[in-house]
């Protein structure tokens, strides 16, 4: 070669600036169910169904609509009686369309059997809703700031039935219930009466945002708390830790979510028992 | 006019020392200081390294010629052969600016890394951009990968042996660097001709020098929050009583600190940590006869991290502790053909799994005990050679008893695992060495190696954020068995050497981290969040050197695959290891322009690293969900990197010699990944997600002078 470092200085120019990216496109993606579908004692079943979305796809709203699945058939039945579940649009909720029932309504105690049809392809999942059980007591405590006070519920848990509690409250000027983002007794160690500290965490756009996790004097709050099984507890669990920690950077993440809905779906079909209390703060 | 010179027995002389009989032995400090003593005479190279020795040799390790590493690039100013090491076959970093070394599918833990016989647990500064070996002091290092000869246990993966100062000076010599990062200076010298000394310091300034040019080049200033600086000092010295006799030695601190402003947009920030290697080591050496001589070793080694990091508005305090006392005796036994070594070694070690504080008052911490144990082995080994089979055989036979935890809560109830627990390993090994003729040779090799103390990686970047595992009645210990064999050969009069090795690793009892970080707070028994599985490596190893010339240098190809199996990941299903590098490149040439002028170059290529990273998100009790491929499906962009260096010899003035050095890492400014994070957000009909790459190292010009005053 004439001039051997004229390929060298080629090459260089090739290779500098060069910054890769990650290939989306390149990862396997595969089209999957996903089911978020509940049946709370007293209530008619609701499920919402989507598709994930390639990471190449971005989050919106366009993108959410686009993935709603609006042409399943989604069938429920609790042992005696089938019903295929109507289907309507749900503004209120994220994917925004409900497959909902009008003839079996949930019961303590009792199995639920789910069944999803789309596309030649079929789901399936059956859940119990849990026994039921009654909120104790609850207890308004005073904070450090004269207006706010803290608020507990107690529970008597029953260690074997291997139940944990989501736990709710609304208070008056919030249009949704706000979720304390901690699974209660998710380790089903706890037994007897056990006592809860509620914080709720709202977003900035909730009216309660400034109060935080406090209930302020002359407030009322629906306090709603869910029993949940043990199944349902693990996705929870795990969808909790998930959010909490942002499946964020750099601790290994060795377990993936867990689903009671089996492939091609993904996702939790599951049962609760719901007692609710409405209390004044003073 | 080239000459090759082996000796067997030598009568050292020299101005300001006695007269001293040195045994050639392989194995010894003391015979290896003048054997890889290297001078240069204009038109003549007399070199100890016999050219041949690769290919001589039994096991699948080589010594390393470190004045000839000392002329490779110099990275950001400072020629370091332990870095150097990364360009051998078998050998790979993990990631850009990381700590971590990998030797043939082992895990970073896996490696035996010795200064003066006293084991280093963190080699290297600032994220893997220099060692903590100062160069200055390096007189010979060995690395083994394969055939690992008895007397080296308690790692499974590879031996890296570094010795300083064991070329006692013959005048005082001081010699040091100043470079833009990081400066150095060494002073060796003698008093009388029994005692002889040396003390190194080297600190760098990155925040005071570099960084302010940084931002006035316009980089950006997100970049110069980070703050990068590391320090450390050694001191030692050797006495010869006069009788074949020997006293030395060797102390070493250092400390690195790092501050990382933001690693990622959404919720970490404000790292800030601080760890290091303490090492304190006597030698004696004592020659009896030309038959049979001994050598014992008292070593304390320590190593300690102290970090700090802001995560999701939360402040996490986190601490790992760990201090090892180490006794080792070796007697080494000359009859005919054979070459005997036998010895034995003990070490009482005391180790903090880890601690994480957070919360006000560091109201939430993690409450785990102190691990300790005793460890010992025995071990017997004989090289023979007999025609052109060289044969090395040995047994080691390991010991290890954990004892009952310790703790300093009243209120901590032990568990069974926490109980002390032993466990007795036995750990054959056989390496074999046939020459096909005077030039090429086959090389064989296997061996069992167990390890009974583990460093689980609980955060996978750059940062030593580790947790020590003890086996256990949980934990069992990890072990290998190594098999290897290769074909070596070297052509035109030795001025080229080629090598084609193979080689299969199969592991058990490799450990996993299984928990979250929240985990952490809910147990007290760390090896209760542990997942244990299996591990398979095997590949290939290509290599052609050039040993001499105006142009040198070496080309390194390795193929390999590396998997792991574990029972609670991926759902039992074999998946790839997170260092798995199908393809490994690594290139070096010296080329000697004049006597005066010198360039080098070294290139590295490695296919990307196995990570786990979603591959499609959905919304799900109103929050965003990202969904997964299998465990480590992903792989990184692939890493390459070229680095170039020049040097000039300035003339002698005084008595000083002196070169300046203009080094360039990372030429073509190749944006390595140094992590790959992702993230969620959900608020009110506002979801997002986030998956981005940092990258830390761009093009990093250096210079730096360099003297040496006899």
């Amino acid at each position: 070669m004439r001039n051997p470092y004229i390929l060298l200085i080629g090459m260089l120019i090739l290779l500098v600036g060069c910054y890769p990216d990650i290939d989306y496109t390149s990862r396997g993606y595969t089209e999957k169910i996903i089911v978020e579908g509940i049946i709370e004692s007293g209530k008619y079943p609701k499920i919402y169904l989507s598709l994930n979305v390639p990471l190449s796809e971005s989050v919106d709203s366009t993108t959410i609509r686009d993935k709603v699945i609006r042409d399943a058939k989604v069938t429920v039945s609790d042992g005696n009686v089938k019903e295929i579940l109507t289907s309507k649009w749900d503004v209120e909720h994220f994917p925004p369309y409900v497959y909902f029932g009008t003839e079996i309504k949930g019961q303590t105690g009792k199995t639920y059997h789910l069944k999803v049809e789309k596309g030649g392809y079929s789901v399936e999942s059956q859940t119990t809703i849990p026994l039921d059980f009654q909120i104790d007591s609850v207890y308004i405590e005073p904070t450090s700031i004269d207006s706010l006070r803290t608020l507990s519920v107690a529970i008597k848990v029953n260690k074997d039935r291997k139940n944990a509690y989501r736990i709710y409250t609304k208070k008056s000027k919030d249009k949704r219930y706000i979720e304390t983002p901690i699974v209660f007794n998710s380790d089903f160690s706890l037994d007897g009466l056990q006592k809860f500290t509620l914080s709720p965490l709202p977003n900035k756009n909730d009216s309660s945002f400034t109060e935080g996790k406090y209930f302020a004097i002359g407030d009322v709050v629906d306090i709603k708390v869910m029993a949940i099984d043990s199944t349902t507890t693990q996705f929870f669990k795990d969808l909790t830790m998930f959010s909490v920690i942002a499946g964020n950077i750099s601790i290994n993440e060795i377990k993936p979510l867990s689903s009671n809905i089996a492939e091609p779906g993904f996702g939790i079909w599951y049962g609760c028992a719901v007692q609710t209390k409405k209390i004044i703060i003073r | 006019m080239r000459y090759f010179l082996t000796f067997s027995m030598l009568l050292f002389c020299a101005i300001g020392f006695a007269q001293t009989k040195y045994q050639v032995l392989k194995d010894t400090t003391d015979s290896s200081s003048i054997v890889h003593k290297v001078q240069e005479i204009p038109e003549i190279e007399v070199s100890s390294k016999n050219p041949l020795s690769n290919i001589k040799s039994s096991s699948g390790g080589v010594f390393i010629d470190v004045p000839k590493l000392k002329k490779l690039p110099s990275i950001l100013g400072d020629s370091d052969p332990f870095k150097a090491l990364q360009y051998m076959g078998g050998i790979s970093q993990a990631s850009d600016a990381s700590a971590n070394i990998h030797v043939r599918g082992g895990e970073n833990d896996q490696n035996l890394i010795l200064l003066n016989g006293s084991p280093v647990e963190n080699p290297t500064h600032i994220l893997g951009l220099f060692s903590v070996f100062n160069p200055d002091l390096i007189d010979q290092m060995q690395y083994l990968k394969a055939g690992i000869p008895a007397e080296y246990g308690g790692r499974l993966s590879s031996v890296i042996d570094v010795k300083n100062f064991i070329n006692p000076p013959f005048s005082t010599e001081l010699s040091g660097n100043i470079g833009l990062i990081a400066s150095r200076l060494s002073l060796k010298s003698h008093i009388g001709n029994r005692f002889s000394y040396y003390a190194a310091a080297r600190a760098s300034y990155i925040q005071y020098v570099v960084m302010p040019l940084l931002l006035k080049l316009g980089v950006d200033p997100q970049l110069t929050q980070n703050s990068f600086e590391y320090y450390d000092i050694n001191a030692g010295f050797n006495y010869y009583f006069g009788t074949g006799t020997k006293l030395s030695a060797h102390y070493y601190k250092g400390q690195d600190m790092i501050q990382i402003a933001e690693l990622s947009q959404f919720s970490f920030e404000g790292n800030s940590s601080r760890w290091g290697n303490h090492v304190l080591g006597m030698q004696l050496s004592h020659v009896f006869s030309n038959q049979f001589s001994m050598l014992h070793h008292l070593n304390f080694s320590g190593f300690d991290l102290n970090s700090t990091m802001n995560w999701l508005a939360n402040d996490y305090r986190i601490n790992t502790d760990k201090k090892a006392y180490n006794y080792k005796a070796d007697f080494i036994y000359l009859a005919g053909n054979h070459n005997i070594k036998t010895g034995l070694e003990t070490s009482f070690e005391k180790q903090l799994p880890i601690t994480i504080r957070t919360g006000s008052n560091d109201s939430l911490q993690t409450n785990f005990r102190y691990n300790q144990f005793v460890s010992g082995a025995v071990y017997l080994r004989d090289e023979w050679e007999t025609g052109p089979l060289l044969l090395n055989v040995g047994i080691r036979t390991s010991l290890y008893h954990k004892l009952q935890a310790y703790t300093s809560s009243d209120d901590y109830e032990l568990s069974a695992i926490d109980k002390a627990k032993s466990f007795l390993g036995l750990e054959p090994r056989l390496s074999a060495r046939l020459m096909l003729d005077d030039k090429s040779s086959v090389k064989l090799s296997a061996g069992k190696h167990y390890q009974y103390n583990n460093r689980v990686q609980l955060i996978n970047f750059g940062l030593p954020i580790e947790i020590f595992v003890a086996a256990s009645s949980v934990t069992r210990p990890s072990s290998l068995w190594h098999f290897s064999g290769g074909y070596f050969r070297s052509l035109y009069d030795n001025h080229w050497e080629i090598s084609a090795e193979a080689y299969y690793k199969s592991f058990s009892n490799l450990l996993e981290y299984g928990g979250t970080l929240s985990d952490l707070f809910s147990v007290t028994a760390i090896e209760q969040l542990m997942y244990a599985g299996k591990g398979y490596a095997y590949g290939t190893e290509l290599m052609l050197r050039k040993n001499f010339g105006k142009i040198a240098g070496w080309i390194n190809y390795t193929l390999g695959w590396n998997y792991r199996q574990f029972d609670d990941i991926n759902d039992g299903k074999r998946y790839l290891a997170s260092n798995d590098r199908r393809h490994d490149v690594s290139a070096i040439v010296m080329y000697n322009i004049t006597p005066r002028w010198n360039v080098s170059a070294t290139f590295v290529y490695a296919t990307g690293n196995r990570l786990n990273l979603p591959r499609s998100w959905y919304i799900i009790d109103d929050k965003v969900v990202l969904e997964f491929s299998g465990y480590n499906a992903f792989k990184m962009p692939d890493y390459h990197r070229l680095d170039v260096s020049l040097t000039y010899k300035l003339p002698q003035w005084q008595n000083i010699d002196s070169e300046l050095n203009l080094s360039i890492y990372n030429l073509y400014n190749r944006a390595n990944p140094f992590e790959v994070h992702y993230s969620t957000k959900t608020e009110e009909n506002n979801y997002d997600y986030k998956i981005a790459m940092t990258y830390l190292t761009p093009i990093l010009p250096s210079i730096s002078w360099t003297f040496h005053l006899k």
